[in-house]
């Protein structure tokens, strides 16, 4: 068995680079990397500038398996430019989702019913704060492409994201981020649009202090974002925990899977404008109020509760969507 | 505000066993760190060349003091190896080399 791989399961997610984490979030031995870094697909507009290219442009992707279901992953870097997602970068994650759609069409062309063929999954480890703003337009491109992509894969791929790496998910990823099917974040993930240094630089530090730890985490963290439901799962900052959460996912039929997802039909936008409305009501000042809202009394003690024991006594968003609670 | 680019080239004697590995990848490249990639080149290559991408341009002479120090002691021969790099100082990058040659010996 590999020893590598069996070392990182108890690591915490946040700590592992994106290569470790996209091997380690497969079963063992069955991680293949596609671009690796060999290919030296680096980005051509960062050295007219002066800074120094990655040989995998701050994204790893991939195939591999995941409890029994086949999977492409994505998982992106955070140490190589914010994990920004410029030209190679975004097309290295289009061209891993069009993979997967391609791979299902096989598959159920090959097999009579999903029992016999299993079902591709995506699999999207975030860890970025968007655009990368030496190649903005290409990135902003890529962005949408993105989008097209996960369109174009709607209710034939699931697609399942994980949150947990230092940087978070910012920016335009955030977007993206939202509109994955199922989404899995740790109480270190974060996610967001403008990103909290950013709020402070504009509005103010009395708007938002970035340098309050405490105040960006559970404005962003993922236990706030367990509780408005823009994530469907907290887990603890353990790869294991992470890999676990994934495997039992991809292994659910695909009507399940969809039916988590928060946007995509105009009663999804309603239900979100409602909690807009409701956060931006006067009496809401903070996180925690919106956390009263929803019914939950002994806020600090569950702000330090372990993550099991958060994620089984925090009461979240009552939104109405099918398949809740679990 | 160009990157430096610098190459420098090793003779040996080609080793004689092959062990498991045709390419090594270590690092990052961040403010202060760096990535190395190292591939073999095909059998009885008895030279190896390091290619450097750095955007702390003017230190062409202690790169090469850092390189000449690990090609002495690990004897590294018939491979190319790529360095992308953002300011590292020579210790991390004596330090990123070590954890390459440590990959090597693993692997």
């Amino acid at each position: 068995m590999d020893d590598r791989w069996n070392l990182m399961q108890d690591q915490p997610f946040s700590r592992l680079n994106a290569r470790e984490r996209a091997f380690a979030i497969c079963n063992p031995d069955s991680f293949i990397e596609l671009l690796c870094p060999r290919r030296k697909l680096t980005s051509p507009h960062l050295p007219p500038m002066g800074q120094t290219p990655q040989f995998d442009d701050g994204i790893v992707v991939g195939l591999g398996k995941a409890g029994k279901a086949p999977v492409v992953v994505v998982s992106q870097e955070s140490r190589f430019v914010g994990g920004g997602v410029g030209e190679v970068h975004g097309t290295k994650m289009v061209m891993a989702i069009r993979l997967a759609l391609r791979g299902q069409e096989i598959l159920k062309s090959q097999y009579r019913s999903s029992e016999d063929s299993g079902q591709v999954a995506l699999v999207i480890s975030f860890d970025t704060g968007g655009v990368r703003l030496q190649e903005a337009n290409a990135g902003l491109l890529a962005h949408s492409e993105v989008m097209d992509a996960f369109q174009a894969a709607r209710g034939k791929v699931p697609i399942i994201g994980v949150i947990g790496g230092t940087v978070g998910c910012f920016g335009g990823m955030g977007f993206v981020a939202s509109s994955v099917d199922v989404l899995i974040m740790s109480d270190v993930g974060r996610l967001g649009l403008t990103g909290p240094g950013v709020i402070e630089e504009v509005v103010g530090t009395e708007e938002f202090d970035a340098a309050n730890r405490a105040l960006v985490w559970r404005t962003t963290g993922g236990r706030h974002r367990f509780i408005t439901r823009d994530a469907d799962f907290i887990v603890e900052d353990t790869m294991k925990a992470f890999r676990e959460k994934v495997s039992e996912v991809a292994s659910w039929p695909l009507e399940k899977i969809s039916s988590k997802r928060i946007i995509g039909t105009g009663d999804m936008v309603l239900e979100q404008m409602r909690l807009v409305e409701l956060a931006a009501n006067d009496k809401i000042q903070d996180s925690w109020d919106l956390w009263r809202q929803f019914g939950n009394e002994d806020i600090e003690h569950l702000w330090d509760s372990d993550v099991s024991e958060f994620a089984a006594h925090a009461q979240r968003w009552p939104r109405g969507r099918i398949g809740d609670c679990d | 505000m160009a990157l430096e680019r610098l190459e420098f080239e090793y003779t040996g004697v080609p080793e004689e066993k092959r062990d498991g590995w045709d390419y090594l990848h270590v690092g990052h490249v961040m403010s202060g760190d760096l990535e190395i990639l190292v591939e073999r080149l095909p059998a009885q290559a008895n030279v190896s060349r390091i290619r450097i991408t750095t955007s702390a341009v003017g230190f062409g002479s202690v790169w090469q003091m850092v390189i000449d120090e690990f090609m002495a002691t690990r004897k590294v021969c018939g491979c190319e190896i790529w360095i992308n790099d953002d300011g590292a100082t020579p210790a991390v990058v004596k330090l990123r080399l070590s954890q390459l040659a440590r990959e090597m010996s693993v692997k």
